[in-house]
């Protein structure tokens, strides 16, 4: 079945090079075919086809009414969408690195053609180069120990932490933890294949971790190194999310934080105390790919049916419909209940603080800290999510319908409905309180051991008690009165505009250290490149202090050259003799 | 700094509060104490000139008095506080009646004599009186000034972001009839406080009539 | 050592001349407007926190200060005092800026003095320091008790608030009125009950102040606030910056010379300076009132035609007025008041900070709306 699959997506690809529509529409036809196919699947990989699957579906309807490029948008669009489905269903290694060139080449292809930047485009293929070798690096050594091209049990973990900084690089967190370089590639792309660079492809690499983490022997030393890496991720790129003016950007930096998360997850299950966590563990993960992707693919959406880049300067057609779902988008991205997304914040922290909880050690500490710093993470991304749509879709703009409008929409309807939904996802954690009136399979539990019981939530009675009670006070106090009357402005109309820029002034002058804060006559900056200026600073000394060394070694004086073979000649002696 | 000398500090505070004992006045249930005489009612006989001619007749009109003394001797202040006119109340501020002062205007004299109503002394809160800082949360509106062309907008803005029910209440003698500067305010004031400036004790036993308080 | 005031009608008036014409100009280096996140903030002219209206435009990027405009001009009036008799133009003068009355009143009748031939009795003139020396106390305690708001400072705040009214209450039992008004006039100065005590305010003005000094959170808020260190700034800004600037020793009118004082200064430009300097004002300023005897005193005066300018030292600055009489009526007027010159050291000096800051250097220069908004006509 995969490769009727494979041929209609090469299909749809011919298809839109000469009427793009027709194109998007049969790549859509195809994204249900795939989804069904993982729903048949039944393991957990499945659910990685049916996010995929839903996003590409997605993306692919929203670029009917979107995409007013070039011909070369519709078809580079598919066949990286081509190249992610076959990296998920690869069965050998050679497989998965072909759909992984696949799906890289022509993004990178669109990042260039859409600008006439070069660097970004170079940006993002340094980088994804990067990531091919180690990840090219990883699955040699896999073949030299198992003796197989296809992906089998190995019996050593180093293929796995090869691929995972591999992997890490292309969700953005390694090596130089929360780089711009893919809010730089993500932001200068058309919003549909921003849609799915950030949806899916950081989805693939997750999903190359998971599968290699399930075939590989346990090494809990990495999960604590993944837990810190994917907490301090997740604070610094929320913030950045923060302080962004770029609406693309903006959505880039969360998608970092997202990634971060799903990080820890894995590192929980990594450093699993019991297999009860471990089980939790995956689930979280799960989870936390269907919040996110399906989430952002309806923000990147927005971003696209609004004209401009800077959040201060929008050009913005909107309506009810739109707010509602723009509102749907946002919270479940924030991390609240009912939506899914709330579910997912939940169960992360639920994970890390069980973690603490079991082990009772020093260790802890690192669990409780990420745990922490999660917490304040979240924060900035909620603050971050609520400076987007307030300035793309809530506040501000003209009244108008669209089409676009209407699909993001549905998408944040969607995502209402896999929140009360998240009860599938959690199979083996349901539970129910009936003397509460609440029977049994309407309550996710968080467990750290059979029967031991560390928390719950019930995103489903959050979404009727809501209902319940909007409907009780209106039936109770009627429509609600409204008088339209003038605005209070000191007296005089009002002329000003809060700027989105000014939203996040605080922060910025704030943590004018961390930020690199520096206001001049006409502007003020921040950089987000701390990291960048750290490493960059570091390899420089380590440059100039080998410069010396060689220099001081390597001083062209015969008398020097020939002590040096005379201690080489000494050295090989002693090492024939021990050996 | 150490918790020690932190507590002494809020200590100090405390007790020194505590060593000076109660300042307020006991008005309005007891006379006033220290009256500025050129604040209160003029009375007496006689022809003169007053700028403002608010000695007309023989009889002292007390919305266009500006206290500048050229009827003394023949008119002379009597030390009565009572010049202000409430010409419609509301029993619902009886408990709390908080007030917006808008400045369409002044010289800064009305501002300061209304702003010292809440100085220990006479401390308005104790009547449920306390300022607020926009009109959507007032329930009276302190017009001090003269019109100027300026806050004719504001003005009409603040009246109409008050919610009902509300009262205007002109304070001072340029609000109610424009004084020696100018003309009074466009809104038609329901409590009439006349003074230049008006006695702390003149506004705060107005203020409290507005709101409904019998003695 | 002369200094550069400002300019009143058409003359530029310096601590010891005047010349006509217009003073130098300084140029301000203009801003470049509305950098990208950029915009103007409005505050007034109807707002909780001012104390009269005027509108006040801040451009920022959100929480930092780039550039303040001040609009005096909403409640602008037209004061009609041209053509009237001295007397009459006495009536108006007085409520022009009922705060600083005594000030503007006894600049005027200065400036008529100087164009008229008699001597003033000296005690009339300690009379004049008197009246102005007490409106110096009220308003420096006024402006303290507005810092100690803008704190939330609320102890302090209502014993300057009972301090202030003690205060008018003398002046109101001493003169008739609070505010100094029907006091003056060309033949004599009124007073209603000469026997009128201020020893009781030194004592308690004293531990309100010590206290407040000690207060780490209130001067934390207060320091660094509002530098301006400028040679063309006048009144408490300029001794705060420590320029020894004060028409009471340049202007040999009012007999100063005879009373034993010291003018005030400081060393740190920003509002904690201001406080200080205020705060010494007063001491100096109870010394000075110790020091005089009151009775009331009827004069003789002839006024002549002919121009002057008289000036003498606001709560807040120099206060100056030229007058032009004829016929025993006033033909032209033109008033230097202190908070024109205030309002731009304030801009000037609010750039940089952000906006938790405003209020509080705000107050601290002590500035009028008032008596900036106002046309003679």
């Amino acid at each position: 079945m995969i490769y009727f699959i494979y041929l209609l997506f090469i299909l749809s690809i011919f298809l839109s090079i000469f009427e793009k529509k027709i194109g998007y529409a049969l790549s859509a036809i195809t994204s249900i075919i795939f989804v069904y196919y993982g729903i048949t699947i039944g393991n957990i990989y499945g659910y990685f086809f049916i996010i995929s699957g839903l996003v590409w579906l997605f993306s692919s309807i929203f670029s009917i009414f979107y995409d007013t490029y070039g011909r070369w948008l519709s078809p580079l669009f598919i066949t990286s969408i081509l190249g992610m489905a076959i990296a998920l269903t690869a069965r050998t290694y050679i497989e998965f690195l072909a759909g992984w060139e696949i799906m890289t080449i022509p993004a990178y292809a669109i990042i260039g053609l859409n600008r006439k930047l070069d660097s970004p485009a170079f940006i993002f293929m340094g980088f994804g180069e990067l990531s091919t070798i180690l990840i090219f690096a990883g699955f040699i050594y896999a073949y030299t120990t198992s003796n197989s091209f296809y992906f089998t049990a190995l019996d050593t973990y180093i293929p796995l932490i090869v691929v995972t900084f591999g992997f890490m690089i292309k969700m953005g967190i390694f090596p130089f933890l929360v780089t711009e370089w893919l809010p730089i590639a993500h932001g200068n792309s058309p919003a549909n294949a921003s849609a799915i660079l950030s949806a899916t492809m950081t989805l693939v690499a997750a999903y190359g971790i998971v599968k290699m983490m399930l075939l590989s022997p346990d090494i809990p030393i990495l999960g604590y190194i993944l837990m810190g890496i994917g907490g301090f991720s997740i604070f610094f790129s929320a913030l950045y999310a923060y302080i962004s003016e770029h609406v693309k950007g903006l959505l880039a930096f969360s998608t970092i934080e997202n990634n971060g998360a799903i990080l820890s997850a894995i590192g929980v299950y990594m450093t699993y105390p019991t297999k009860t966590i471990a089980e939790f563990a995956l689930d979280v993960i799960v989870t936390f790919a269907f919040a996110h992707s399906i989430a952002k693919t309806g923000l990147f959406m927005i971003s696209g049916t609004v004209e401009g880049e800077a959040l201060s300067k929008l050009k913005i057609i909107r309506n009810k419909l739109g707010e509602i779902g723009g509102i749907l988008l946002a919270s479940s991205m924030s991390g609240l209940l009912p939506n899914i997304g709330g579910v997912a914040t939940w169960s992360l922290l639920e994970s890390l603080f069980m973690e603490a909880y079991i082990l009772h050690s020093t260790l802890s500490s690192i669990s409780i800290i990420t745990g922490s710093v999660i917490a304040m993470g979240e924060g900035f991304a909620s603050a971050a999510m609520i400076k987007f749509i307030s300035y793309t879709q809530v506040f501000k703009g003209i009244t108008g319908k669209s089409a676009k409008i209407t699909i993001f929409s549905i998408i944040g309807f969607v995502i209402l409905i896999l929140g009360s939904l998240s009860y599938l996802l959690f199979r083996n954690f349901i539970y129910g309180v009936p003397s509460l009136g609440i029977p049994n399979g309407f309550i996710i539990i968080s467990e750290y051991s059979s029967g031991k019981i560390f928390g719950d939530i019930s995103p489903f009675y959050v979404l009727i008690l809501i209902v319940v009670f909007s409907l009780l006070t209106l039936g109770i106090f009627g429509k609600p009165k409204v008088r339209k009357t003038n605005t209070w402005n000191n007296g005089i109309k009002p002329r000003e505009e809060y700027t989105a820029f000014a939203f996040a002034n605080n922060i910025r002058l704030m943590l004018s250290k961390l930020l690199r804060t520096e206001i001049k006559g006409d502007s003020l900056e921040t950089s987000t490149n701390i990291f960048w200026k750290v490493m960059y600073y570091i390899a420089k000394k380590y440059v100039s202090f080998s410069r010396r060394l060689a220099r001081s070694y390597m001083n062209s004086s015969i008398s020097w050259y020939i002590i040096y073979m005379i201690l080489a000649f000494i050295l090989i002696t002693i090492l024939v003799v021990i050996l | 700094m150490d918790i020690g000398s932190w507590g002494e500090i809020y200590m100090n505070w405390f007790l020194k509060g505590l060593k000076k004992g109660i300042k307020t006045e006991k008005f309005p249930k007891t006379n006033p104490i220290d009256i500025a005489p050129w604040s209160t009612e003029l009375n007496g006989s006689g022809n003169v000139n007053c700028p403002t001619k608010a000695i007309d007749n023989e009889s002292w009109n007390s919305e266009r008095c500006i206290y500048c003394r050229r009827c003394y001797p023949l008119y002379s202040p009597t030390g009565n506080i009572d010049i202000f006119k409430v010409n419609k109340k509301n029993n619902i501020f009886r408990r709390s009646f908080y007030v917006y002062p808008i400045d369409i205007g002044t010289c800064g004299g009305c501002n300061l004599e209304l702003k010292l109503i809440s100085s220990p002394q006479y401390d308005m809160t104790r009547f449920g009186i306390f300022f607020t800082n926009t009109p959507r949360h007032a329930d009276a509106l302190i017009i001090m000034g003269i019109m100027t062309e300026g806050m004719k907008e504001p003005l009409l803005n603040a009246y109409e972001a008050m919610p009902e029910p509300k009262l205007i209440i002109a304070l001072g003698v340029c609000a109610i009839s424009g004084g020696i500067l100018g003309t009074g305010s466009q809104i038609k004031p329901d409590v009439i406080i006349p003074g230049c400036p008006p006695n702390p004790y003149t506004i705060l036993k107005a203020l409290i009539e507005a709101k409904g308080d019998k003695e | 050592m002369r200094r550069l005031i400002g300019q009143l009608g058409k003359f530029c008036l310096y601590s010891d001349t005047y010349f006509e014409g217009t003073c130098p100009h300084i140029e301000n280096e203009e801003i470049a407007n509305s950098p990208y996140g950029a915009f103007n903030f409005t505050y007034g002219p109807s707002a909780g926190g001012l104390f009269e209206s005027v509108g006040i435009d801040i451009n920022t990027f959100g929480e930092y200060i780039r550039n303040i405009k001040v609009n005096p001009n909403y409640k602008k009036r037209e004061i009609r005092i041209l053509d009237k008799s001295i007397e009459d133009a006495i009536l108006y003068i007085e409520r022009i800026n009922a705060a600083f009355s005594a000030s503007h009143v006894i600049s005027f009748l200065s400036a008529i003095d100087k164009i008229s031939e008699s001597d003033i009795d000296s005690d009339v003139l300690n009379l004049r320091i008197l009246q102005i020396e007490m409106e110096r106390i009220r308003n420096n305690l006024f402006v303290i008790e507005r810092l100690a708001e803008s704190a939330g400072f609320q102890v302090p705040l209502y014993q300057l608030q009972y301090l202030i009214e003690n205060v008018n209450r003398k002046i109101g039992k001493l003169f008739g009125h609070r505010y100094f008004f029907g006091v003056n006039s060309v033949r004599k100065i009124n007073i209603n009950d000469p026997k009128v005590d201020f020893t009781g305010i030194e004592r308690e003005f004293k531990t309100i102040y010590e206290d407040i000094i000690e207060n780490r959170i209130f001067i934390d808020r207060l320091q660094g606030n509002g530098i301006i260190k400028d040679e063309r700034s006048i009144g408490p800004a300029a001794r705060a910056a420590g320029f020894y600037y004060d028409a009471r020793i340049e202007d040999e009118f009012l007999p100063y010379k005879d009373f034993d004082f010291k003018i005030s200064t400081y060393n740190s430009a920003d509002a904690f300076g201001r406080l200080i300097v205020r705060s010494e004002e007063i001491f100096e300023s109870l010394r000075i009132i110790s020091q005089i005897k009151v009775k009331s005193k009827e004069y003789k005066i002839k006024v002549n035609d002919g121009e002057g300018i008289g000036r003498v030292e606001s709560p807040s600055g120099d206060s100056a007025y030229f007058v032009k009489v004829n016929n025993g009526k006033v033909v032209n007027i033109d008033l230097l008041s202190p908070s024109s010159i205030n309002i731009e050291l304030f801009s000037k000096s609010m750039v940089k900070n952000i906006f938790t800051d405003f209020p509080f250097n705000w107050e601290s220069f002590g500035i009028w709306i008032s008596e900036v908004g106002v046309r003679f006509i």
